[in-house]
């Protein structure tokens, strides 16, 4: 059977690790485990990439979209322009991974406008923000949550066990 | 040790031309430079290892080190600066590398480079990694703070003319070159909880207290451990005039079964030990303030590694690799904000 994608990333591999790795230069050894390791941390995040990131879209236009509303209230206006455009893409058209990744890059810059709006708003001492520091934390726990899905897609710190 | 002629690369051999050259004209006598070899590991420099045999004393070869900086290196402080305090430190009889020569813009190493003297021993990570649970950890462990305590006790005034007075940082200014890095980064990548992170910090800055020496980077793979129990500290390059707790934090940051916190000592027992050691509490919410700077710095070095410098230059798999270790730092972080979100905006 003729390797796919991700079954010649794996082969990739392989073969650096066990037919090249013991003949570099000792000097080109880091380097070498280095990109084996990338392209085994590649392939895991290949394989789950495209729904995870669909998914975290989604997600983050839900989570800018009560935010905006929160912040047109206190005067703060969003231009919804880019969240709508960036709405239609996500829910209404066929995008390829590259496309998705792209539109997933300019989700999480508005998410990060966003994020920072509400932020320098909550030092304001004459008020209480029970309602903007909810919001604030449920920022962090969406966008933690998605950064732990990628823990084992890196090879620095120990990945979490299966 | 040599890898024998898989080692000799053209850069290798070109490298020896020059060091050959460089060194002879500084000890002022012929030379020959054998077993170069270049030692693994860092991000923001490389490090070559050989012996110089002098024609005055060819059955005495003498151990040196040459440290070459990459041209994406994060580090905040200049090669000079570094050498400077390296030589001061050495010659107050701290546990450092003897620092012999810093050639900044020498065309013969391509970068800016200084040459030290070899420091006999083994890396202290790899040699936990193979010790297991043969290692006295703990009274190691304690060692090590102690070492710490007394890089925290070195008197400012003797260091004023290496690190001056406009070095003695407050947080922010601590804060501004890596936010810089994160900035710099942000076109195309944006990641929000380092943003969120950095506002963070540059709003609840605590106010400085107590100065001290700050090595910046204190954990055990920049440990040389000699067979007498003493530990030799390298990579000075991001050592500052700054808060002492910023310190703890960085060691703090690394905790797996090989590093001082997680493989020698508990958390508890190393702020205790350090509390011991140096007499002063160590403060919580200033802790924590520093375990959320530690994570952004190691953000920014992460980042300003996986970037291309040119097309020439793409990004090394090591630094890329780095890089994709991001999201651990935002999971953190994210807990951390939390934290602070739920509390009235403080931890």
């Amino acid at each position: 059977m003729i390797p796919d994608g991700l079954a010649s990333l794996t082969l990739v591999s392989k073969f650096l690790a066990q037919d090249v790795l013991p003949m570099v230069p000792r000097a080109l050894t880091t380097e070498l485990r280095a990109a084996i390791k990338l392209l085994d941390t590649a392939r895991d995040e290949l394989d789950a990439l495209y729904p995870r990131l669909l998914d975290e879209c989604r997600e983050l236009l839900e989570l800018c979209g009560d935010a905006h509303a929160l912040l047109n209230d206190l005067s703060a206006t969003f231009d919804p322009t880019p969240f709508a455009s960036l709405t239609q893409r996500v829910e209404h058209e066929f995008m390829d991974l590259s496309s998705l990744m792209a539109s997933h890059r300019e989700i999480l810059e508005m998410t990060g406008a966003t994020f920072l709006s509400l932020q320098r708003l909550d030092p304001h001492p004459q008020k209480n923000w029970a309602k903007e520091r909810a919001m604030l934390r449920r920022f962090s726990a969406t966008l933690g949550r998605h950064a732990a899905t990628r823990l084992p897609w890196q090879a620095v710190f120990p990945r979490p066990s299966a | 040790m040599n890898n024998g002629a898989l080692d000799r690369d053209e850069g290798a051999v070109s490298l020896e031309c020059s060091l050959e050259k460089f060194v002879s004209a500084r000890l002022g006598e012929a030379l020959q430079i054998r077993s170069l070899h270049r030692l693994t590991g860092g991000s923001s420099h490389e490090t070559w290892s050989f012996d110089v045999v002098r024609e005055s004393a060819p059955s005495k070869p003498v151990g040196y080190v040459l440290r070459r900086e990459f041209e994406r290196s994060s580090n905040t402080r200049s090669l000079d600066t570094e050498f400077a305090l390296l030589r001061r430190l050495f010659d107050r009889g701290l546990p450092v590398a003897r620092p012999l020569w810093c050639a900044l813009n020498d065309p013969a190493f391509g970068a800016p480079a200084m040459i030290m003297e070899r420091v006999a021993g083994v890396d202290l990570r790899k040699y936990l990694s193979g010790k297991g649970e043969t290692v006295e950890r703990r009274a190691l462990g304690l060692v090590l703070v102690e070492q710490q305590v007394a890089i925290h006790r070195i008197a400012l005034d003797d260091l004023s003319d290496v690190l001056p007075a406009s070095c003695a940082a407050s947080a922010l200014t601590e804060l501004k070159p890596w936010t810089e890095i994160i900035e710099a980064a942000a076109a195309g990548n944006c990641r929000p909880l380092l943003s969120a992170a950095v506002l963070w910090l540059q709003v609840n800055a605590p106010t400085p207290t107590r100065a001290t020496l700050v090595h910046g980077d204190f954990k055990t793979n920049n440990l040389i451990l000699a067979d007498d129990g003493r530990a030799t500290v390298l990579d000075w390059e991001m050592a500052h005039v700054g808060d002492p707790v910023e310190d703890l934090a960085w060691t703090l940051l690394w905790t797996t079964g090989d590093d001082l916190v997680g493989g020698l000592l508990s958390r508890d027992e190393y702020l205790y030990a350090y509390t011991a050691a140096s007499k002063v509490p160590v403060d919580a919410p200033r802790l924590f303030y520093w375990e959320m700077f530690a994570r952004v710095k190691l953000a920014a070095i992460f980042l300003s590694g996986a970037h291309p410098v040119s097309e020439r230059q793409p990004v090394r798999p090591l630094h890329a690799l780095l890089g994709r270790a991001l999201p651990v730092l935002e999971r953190d972080l994210a807990r951390m904000l939390r934290r602070c979100f739920g509390n009235g905006g403080q931890p």
